[in-house]
């Protein structure tokens, strides 16, 4: 065999280059990072609510985590509004009407989160004399609701309990906090995550359950490691790149990277949940849903309201929620109102643009509503 | 490819006719998945069968290698369609790698990526926003900048795609045609076709309007249409893609009637002193043409593109907006690529780049990097030339 080389070939040239294209390459990377630090940083300040919208662009991949440290103040108040959200039997609640303005009125208490609090306020527009006891959560899923619903039905007299429930907020259903499933702007308040045992109905609860005990938990590193092992075990949208604080929460480029990678493993995740065809029914939450809305029903009934499930199928679910839950509502003759009938999800002029009805379209739920409500009487 | 792509669309159609007609036929059709970048394979291997029938290529009697040739994976999906004349022989010769080949290679990924994530998906949504959705009033605004989004979109997934696939194949050792030249600084639709898909615009010149006669045999105007509508066709089994491959015939029909009835007369439109206002405003003119050509590629019926073209002509000057708005990633990328193609435009030489220091190169390589990254999280898009 006979070997044979070029007698000019040479190293120093491509080391040369190569060491000058990394220079310019890590230059530009650590000037970006100084620049992006140090004109759009995030405010601090907990109640500032409008950081503007580099800051906030910059920061969307922040630790879940140091988001979260962020938010909590020295005592409730001074948390930021997100914080304070969601909280079972928070303050809030207490504030809620129990029983109607007068004797001749009605209370309908509902459940849900801001798709519902809309349709609460269509009703209460349409109708003043309906007493409302509005009980929600930023992105609160259906286990948040229904919880809410468990917790609170003594709570009240109410003559109709209505429980809202959001297709796009069903995935939720394998979360156990606000924090996790929406990592952009997690909202710290918990839920129990439900499961059904021999076909049972069955919750775990989560270690943490008020703001007070997220600042305890946050200060107290057995408290927070006992919840955030909770998570890990039960909260499938966990997981450790996205929710630990670190000092990669000091990279701009790092948060870019996070917030690409935490999108694209919920993503992975709603993909096994559900498909343009519709929810997968091989999926055990559409189990426990269907169960969840037999409980509320039967509940209600036994605490001798009326209870109404209002789905609501938004941009992308066509009518995937009603399908999914629909076998329960017949076969259980659950009084029920679906969006997609009213205000089809395939019909964009039914939405504003931040994913929410218009509120002609709320004003349509919000007459089905008092409809039904009528009727049932 | 007529059995998996057309079948079921001349089934369809067919049965649409007869019941206009008043006939209730019911057609039997297939319930079968298109295997992916079948249009790009059947392509490619046509030409080896043709070039060998036209004794322009030598049978190859090594199967694996005809076998590595017909699905060579980085543009097996979606090109560029690569003659068996040109890659053939590469396939079959040594191969090495240096640096140089396999530097350009992973520069060529990069800036394919940035084109694919940094901004055809950035703007995705905001052209889904208009095209996608029913029961939207749409305005004037929203059409004309959905439809100039759709065009940068599509150029940037389908030359992002050719870019990946050209570098992919540079760190194989085997080097794959240009598939893109700044399409959109074209002047006339000849010139668009000469620098658009080239692989497919070429094997399009080459395997039927030549053999149709060309410019030199039979009617010339009919041998353009014959070839563009069944361009517009080879995309898709639509009739919007009919339409489109028509519109682009008649483009060309005009360009080529216009052209031969100007040179023959004494009328000139600009002295020759402006030929840079001429070739500025040739490039303008033209592009409206080819977005309102990609407005039939885009629609999802006949009604969109009737809807479309009349607010287009009718609700001038309705600048209410509705479209979502481009992420950050594509505001930011957006100029960076212009800038860069009126560069590689004027200097005509796709690697112009390497003329600038190495340490300028690097700090573009990390701009192109971080607004890459930036783009990472907007929803990922398939490829759009995936479906076909």
């Amino acid at each position: 065999m006979k070997l044979t080389y070029k007698k000019h070939f040479t190293l120093a040239p491509i080391i040369r280059d190569s060491l000058k294209i990394t220079g310019g390459f890590l230059g530009f990377i650590l000037l970006f990072e100084i620049i992006v630090n140090l004109l759009f940083p995030y405010p601090q300040d907990p109640q500032n609510t409008n950081p503007g919208t580099l800051p906030l662009y910059f920061d969307y991949g922040k630790s879940i985590e140091g988001k979260v440290r962020r938010q909590l103040g020295t005592s409730d108040e001074n948390s930021a509004p997100i914080a304070q959200a969601g909280w079972f039997n928070s303050e809030n609640w207490q504030k809620q009407p129990s029983k109607p303005q007068t004797k001749q009125d009605k209370l309908v208490a509902i459940y849900g989160k801001s798709f519902t609090n809309d349709v609460a306020k269509a009703i209460n527009k349409i109708n003043p004399g309906i007493t409302i006891r509005r009980i929600d959560g930023p992105t609160a899923p259906p286990n948040h609701s229904f919880a809410a619903y468990s917790l609170d039905r003594k709570n009240h007299d109410a003559d109709v309990v209505i429980w809202g429930i959001l297709a796009s907020s069903v995935q939720g259903m394998n979360a156990m906090s606000g924090m996790t499933w929406n990592a952009e702007f997690p909202a710290p308040f918990t839920f129990p995550k439900y499961y059904l045992k021999q076909g049972d109905l069955k919750a775990i609860w989560p270690s943490i359950d008020s703001l007070e005990s997220l600042r305890l938990a946050k200060q107290d590193d057995t408290k927070w490691q006992t919840f955030v092992n909770q998570l890990e075990s039960n909260d499938k949208f966990y997981n450790t790149f996205s929710f630990e604080q670190n000092l990669l929460d000091k990279s701009a480029i790092v948060r870019m990277i996070r917030r690409a990678w935490t999108q694209n493993d919920k993503n992975q995740k709603l993909n096994q949940i559900h498909s343009s065809k519709g929810f997968n029914q091989q999926w055990e939450g559409i189990a426990v849903l269907n169960k969840m809305v037999k409980q509320f029903a039967d509940t209600a009934k036994a605490d001798g309201k009326v209870p109404i499930v209002l789905v609501i199928n938004n941009v992308g679910y066509d009518e995937h929620l009603f399908e999914a839950i629909q076998p329960t509502l017949s076969k259980e003759s659950i009084p029920y109102i679906s969006t997609h009938e009213i205000v089809p999800a395939s019909d964009m002029s039914n939405f504003i643009a931040d994913g929410h009805f218009t509120p002609e379209a709320n004003q349509k739920i919000a007459e089905e509503v008092l409809k039904l409500i009528e009727k049932q009487e | 490819m007529g059995i998996f792509k057309y079948f079921n669309f001349f089934v369809g159609s067919a049965e649409s006719i007869f019941q206009t007609l008043g006939f209730q036929n019911s057609f039997t059709s297939l319930n079968i998945i298109l295997p992916v970048g079948i249009s790009f394979y059947t392509f490619q291997t046509m030409s080896y069968t043709i070039d060998i029938y036209r004794g322009q290529l030598k049978a190859t009697n090594r199967f694996l290698d005809f076998a590595l040739f017909v699905s060579y994976f980085p543009q097996l999906v979606a090109g560029p369609i690569e003659r068996a004349s040109e890659l053939l022989p590469r396939i079959l010769a040594p191969r090495g790698l240096n640096f140089k080949q396999s530097t350009r290679g992973l520069y060529l990924i990069l800036f394919g990526l940035f084109k694919k994530i940094a901004i055809a998906d950035s703007i995705a949504k905001s052209v889904n926003s208009i095209y996608e959705v029913s029961g939207q009033q749409v305005s004037w605004l929203d059409i004309v900048l959905a439809t100039f989004l759709f065009a940068i979109q599509i150029y940037c997934d389908f030359s992002g795609y050719s870019d990946i696939a050209r570098g992919v194949s540079k760190l194989f050792g085997i080097e794959l045609m240009r598939n893109f030249d700044v399409p959109y600084f074209s002047q006339s639709p000849s010139e668009f076709w000469r620098r658009w898909h080239i692989s497919l615009s070429t094997w399009l010149r080459d395997y039927l309007y030549i053999p149709l006669g060309g410019n030199r045999r039979g009617n010339v105007y009919r041998n353009l249409m014959i070839t563009m509508v069944l361009g517009g066709l080879w995309h898709g089994a639509g009739w919007n893609f009919v339409l489109w491959g028509f519109y682009q015939g008649a483009l060309l029909c005009i360009y080529r009637f216009g052209s031969k009835a100007f040179s023959s007369s004494s009328i000139k439109l600009f002295p020759n002193s402006w030929s840079t206002a001429k070739s500025l405003l040739s490039t303008v003119v033209f592009f409206i043409f080819t977005c309102y050509g990609w407005l039939l590629f885009r629609a999802n019926s006949f009604e969109q593109i009737a809807t479309f073209t009349q607010i287009l002509f009718t609700d001038i000057g309705n600048l209410s907006l509705s479209m979502n708005k481009p992420t950050l990633a594509g505001l930011f990328g957006l100029p960076l690529l212009f800038v860069y193609e009126v560069i590689e435009y004027n200097s005509q030489s796709p690697t112009f780049y390497k003329k600038v220091p190495t340490i300028i190169r690097g700090i573009f390589y990390a701009l192109l990097t971080t607004i890459m990254i930036m783009g990472m999280s907007n929803a990922p898009e398939q490829f759009i030339y995936f479906q076909f």
